[in-house]
């Protein structure tokens, strides 16, 4: 046992006591807020429920102890990614080509047999990995913590939204329109604000998130506020995907020669996505070698290095801000194509913080990891019924637990080598 | 007409901004020693006002009547038990993330924060809730006619002097203890306090348990006031109380207390003559131009960097 | 020879401290200067003021360079407006972009590179790729060219991924090239430091204490690394040290500062013997110092 304490561990017993204390702890904790329930002005007695609660936290506390006294957690807790993930890792970097085409011919075949219901889902997966991949670029290379990411989502969507209603413009015209609509915000919010450093800058982002969705709700006469806007559904070359074309034009079904249906428009979207998800991915992958990029993730490690080695942060931030601004935008489009109507409460704060939790899980700067989450995170819930109530619990415990246990991702991110080839 | 509307608005903004000054006691407390953004706190304050509920039902259904010793005894129990909570997150979310990242604190809070909203819905529900009205009666004051007065509600009364008689305790601890004096040893400078021998763990605890239960004072105080509450509370009353402790000058124990007054007035009177739709734009404008302008705040001192 | 650097009544007042109080000296081109003075002296403010972190509450530091051409130090950092500016739009724009992206970038992009007392690498990034982002000024910054990996782009890379290689091997850093900077042993960090300051292509090179935790062998390293780059690299180099055994034997010039002012300054032989120098460090008794 004495060993054992040298080492850092603690003897069981006293391992026994703390989780008892802990168990006291949570029974406090749980006891007025889970034991009885509000109805009306009296209360609903529930009063197993602290009680499971708490010897949950006993025994999930004893447990950890004794595996961490017993040495077993030692290097886990280091933060760096061990044996068995850098196996996977390892096995993945040999399979490279060969995955990766297999999962596009793979998303590639997927639309034609789920149906209309999933194909909807596949369609918010895809935007959710554009979305994650553009406050990845932000948060995760650039070090800035941005909370109203979907300030920028929501520019896109009404972009599209409000430039059809007023502008007339068509969905070809509206992805420009409203990514560099999106890049604007970005660039303006983020000029002042840029140059403070720091925690603010998530506050600063978090309060103007809610100015555009509480100016999206209160604007009634420009954006209809809380009743939204409808969005008409793109074309593809001046083929239409209605049951009836407008005069001029000829719809999807016509034009190939088969049985109309409406979830061809959803394929199309679903397509499209994944044709921008892969520019972006290869844009990031550039970027990554870039001097741009490096300049990111420099300024992420140490501001004050970065000035004193000529490196303008003002700018190099800009960048990113408004590249994953532009990113967010073009999502938005998206989003309003496929559910061809808009209005505020897509746009609210747990909206920001579901992009974020996505990102934080696929590990901080991974392109794979965070594309990996979007799709887990987005289809996980459609599929079971319960995730989708605990999902916001469940997305606050990732997000603790992966800051206190392995800050860096669950993969870690690969760090491009060089070798003297070519110099010698 | 409108002098009438003018004093009642700044009754009105001097309530909401104890209020605020209250809640934004907690960020600039915790801000001062461990330079985090604890953007749990607003949740907190939520968490406060369901066990004000609570706590109420419970006493009520133990026969006690008297409001008087209701108010306090709800007051009192809310205060330990949401200082319990203001530990524990200490302990489980921020604690072992001392010698983290800089991004790992405040996204763990922001976790903390989704945990905390989710917890309450799911065991209490989605829906809003209330309480009965305790405090009954108001005084009017320059009534001048049937539309022409100031109304005061007792409940009003009790926000400021309560929020008054916690922030003058809060003050003389921190001026006058020996641990308020540790926590300011705390804040000027961390590594030297603890080679000084002062317990940094210990201190960081209780700067959460002190802004926890201040957060509680102002929870158990609005529910009374308002009576209605649900799950969510927390965002937005969270945002503007840390906009209050920014304008104060964060790290300002008075600061907070007085940009809180600054806020709440503002507000109240942009909603009584501007518009009451934007008041919360209104308010984030002023945190954002606030950062923007005058980042150092009313009563803070100019940062200067650490190279 | 003529001087890179002059420095001129430097003051600096935090609040109500006098941090610097009228320092001035001039550093001749190539050659080594050591500031040097007890804690708390100020050494490390005159190179905060130097390289742009911190602006002076007033006078003026000016960089040189051979062809004549100067640099002022200061109006870099973007002071307040002036009325002469009103009348003239160029120097109100120059304020205006000052204002806007001055300070120490600028300061850096002038020429005047500094490493940090407490070494500040990039940490979870390799060595090679913190020698890489230090040449800002040399690669190829054009979006464009890089997204589509124009010849430009790539020769410019692999320009930079040369002098990367032989900075590395300039500080026998080479089989840690693809190893996080973070995890080098501390020796090594401060040197990689270095080696990432040399990459920036300084005019004038500021070492915040390099010797600071090194032991007496790798002092001795540091000591002919020094030596080699002014003499093999043209670079003026600017130290703050208290390892006096390393003063002594590099620098031409030795400034010795104490309660933000310069006591004393010259040869280090004539520095190392003057009474005042000698008060300032080890203290003269009251009744015999009046």
């Amino acid at each position: 046992m004495t060993e054992r304490s040298v080492s850092g561990g603690q003897s069981v017993g006293a391992v026994l006591r703390e989780s008892l204390i802990t168990g006291v702890v949570a029974l406090l904790l749980f006891a007025p807020l889970t034991g009885v329930s509000l109805s009306g002005y009296t209360l609903e007695g529930h009063w197993q429920r602290p009680v499971w609660l708490a010897g949950w936290v006993v025994l999930g506390r004893f447990a950890f102890g004794w595996l961490r006294a017993r040495g077993h957690l030692v290097g886990r807790l280091s933060g760096r990614p061990k044996a068995g993930s850098a196996l996977l890792a390892s096995w993945i970097e040999a399979h490279r080509t060969f995955l990766l085409l297999a999962l596009c011919v793979v998303a590639l075949i997927l639309p034609w047999f789920i149906g209309k219901y999933w194909l909807n889902v596949a369609i918010l997966a895809w935007i959710y990995v554009l979305l994650a991949l553009g406050l990845n670029i932000v948060v995760g290379l650039a070090g800035l913590l941005d909370l109203g990411f979907v300030a920028f989502y929501a520019v896109g969507a009404y972009g599209y939204a409000l430039g059809f209603k007023y502008l007339d413009l068509s969905f070809w015209a509206a992805l420009p329109f409203g990514a560099l609509l999106a890049a604007c915000f970005g660039v303006m919010l983020g000029f002042p604000v840029l140059r403070m450093h720091g925690d603010y800058l998530a506050i600063v982002t978090l309060g103007f998130g809610e100015i555009i969705r509480l100016v999206l709700n209160n604007w009634m006469d420009f954006t209809g506020g809380p009743n939204g806007v409808r969005v008409p559904f793109p074309s593809f070359f001046g083929i239409e995907f209605g049951r009836k074309a407008q005069p001029g034009h000829v719809t999807v079904h016509e034009y190939f020669q088969v049985p109309f249906s409406n979830e061809y428009r959803d394929i199309f979207l679903y397509l499209l996505l994944m044709i921008v998800v892969g520019g972006l991915v290869f844009v990031i992958r550039r970027l990554r070698r870039m001097p741009l990029g490096r300049n990111w993730e420099a300024l992420r490690e140490d501001e004050i290095a970065c000035r004193s080695l000529g490196i303008q942060p003002v700018t190099v931030k800009l960048s990113a801000f408004g590249l994953g601004a532009m990113t967010g935008g073009v999502g938005g489009v998206f989003f309003a194509a496929s559910q061809g109507f808009v209005n505020p409460t897509s746009f609210t704060f747990m909206e920001s913080a579901h992009i974020l939790a996505i990102v934080i899980l696929g590990g901080m700067g991974s392109t794979a990891g965070v594309i990996a989450a979007a799709v887990i995170l987005t289809v996980l819930p459609e599929a079971l019924r319960d995730f989708a109530e605990y999902r916001g619990l469940l997305f606050g415990c990732a997000m603790v637990l992966m800051m206190v246990w392995r800050p860096r991702g669950l993969m870690g991110a690969r760090r491009a080598r060089f070798d003297r080839s070519g110099v010698a | 007409m409108s002098f009438h509307i003018l004093v009642q608005q700044v009754v009105n903004g001097l309530v909401l901004g104890s209020v605020y000054g209250l809640i934004a006691v907690g960020y600039t407390m915790v801000y001062g020693i461990i330079g985090m953004i604890n953007f749990a706190h607003g949740d907190v304050y939520m968490i406060a006002a369901y066990l004000t509920a609570i706590f109420l039902a419970a006493l009520t259904l133990l026969g006690i009547q008297s409001p008087p010793l209701l108010i306090l005894l709800v007051l009192l129990l809310t205060m330990a038990f949401t200082a319990l909570y203001g530990w524990s997150m200490e302990r489980i979310a921020y604690k072992p993330l001392r010698h983290s990242t800089r991004l790992a604190p405040l996204i763990s809070a922001i976790g903390m924060s989704l945990i905390l909203q989710n917890y309450v819905r799911l065991s209490q529900g989605a829906r809003s809730q209330g309480t009965p009205t305790l405090i009954q009666g108001s005084v009017r004051l320059f009534e001048n006619g049937p539309d022409q007065f100031v109304q005061i509600t007792y409940a009003q009364i009790l926000i400021v002097v309560t929020a008054v008689i916690g922030m003058s305790l809060l003050w003389y601890w921190i001026q006058s203890t020996a641990m308020g004096r540790a926590c300011r040893a705390v804040q000027q400078d961390r590594i030297m306090a603890a080679l000084l021998g002062v317990d940094t763990d210990r201190v960081i605890s209780v700067v959460f348990v002190l802004g926890a239960s201040m957060a509680a004072v102002a929870g158990t105080l609005v529910t009374f006031n308002y009576g209605s509450f649900d799950f969510f509370i927390g965002f937005v009353i969270g945002i503007k109380a840390f906009t209050a402790a920014v304008l104060g000058g964060i790290g300002s124990l008075p600061g907070a207390m007085l940009g809180g007054l600054v806020l709440g007035l503002a507000e109240s009177i942009f909603s009584g003559f501007v518009n009451t739709d934007y008041k919360d734009v209104f308010a984030f404008s002023l945190l954002v131009g606030v950062l923007i302008f005058r980042p150092s705040g009313l009563l803070g001192r100019p940062e200067v960097e650490k190279v | 020879m003529a001087s890179l650097l002059t420095v001129h009544d430097l003051t600096m007042r935090f609040g109500g401290v006098l941090a610097l109080n009228g320092v001035g000296f001039d550093v001749r081109r190539g050659s080594v200067t050591a500031l040097i003075g007890p804690n708390g002296a100020g050494k490390t403010t005159v190179f905060n003021c130097l390289t742009g972190f911190y602006r002076p509450s007033s006078g003026a530091i000016r960089l040189t360079d051979a062809d004549g051409v100067s640099v002022d130090l200061i109006e870099i950092l973007g002071g307040p407006f002036r009325r002469q500016d009103l009348r003239s739009p160029r120097a109100f724009g120059r304020r205006l972009y000052c204002k806007m992206f001055g300070g120490a970038a600028l300061a850096a992009r002038a020429g005047v590179v500094r490493t940090f007392q407490n070494i500040r690498l990039f940490k979870e990034m390799t060595a090679f790729e913190n020698l890489l982002v230090a040449q800002r000024a040399r690669v190829n910054n054009n979006l464009l060219a890089g997204l589509l990996s124009t010849r430009a782009y790539r020769d410019a890379e692999a320009e930079a991924r040369e002098r990367a290689w032989y900075w590395l091997d300039f500080f026998r850093l080479a089989e840690d090239g693809n190893r996080l900077a973070g995890e080098l042993a501390y020796g090594r960090q401060r040197r990689l430091e270095i080696a990432r300051a040399m990459c920036a292509g300084p005019r004038l090179l500021c070492l915040d204490e390099p010797a600071a935790g090194l032991n007496p062998n790798e002092t001795r390293e540091l000591s002919e690394w020094i030596l080699s780059l002014r003499r093999g690299h043209g670079v003026t180099v600017c130290l703050i040290e208290h390892d006096m055994g390393l003063v002594m034997e590099i620098s031409d010039q030795v400034v010795v500062l104490d309660h933000g002012q310069v006591i004393a300054s010259g040869r280090p032989e004539k520095v190392r013997d003057n009474p005042v120098v000698l008060e300032a460090y080890l203290g003269v008794p009251e009744e015999e110092g009046r």
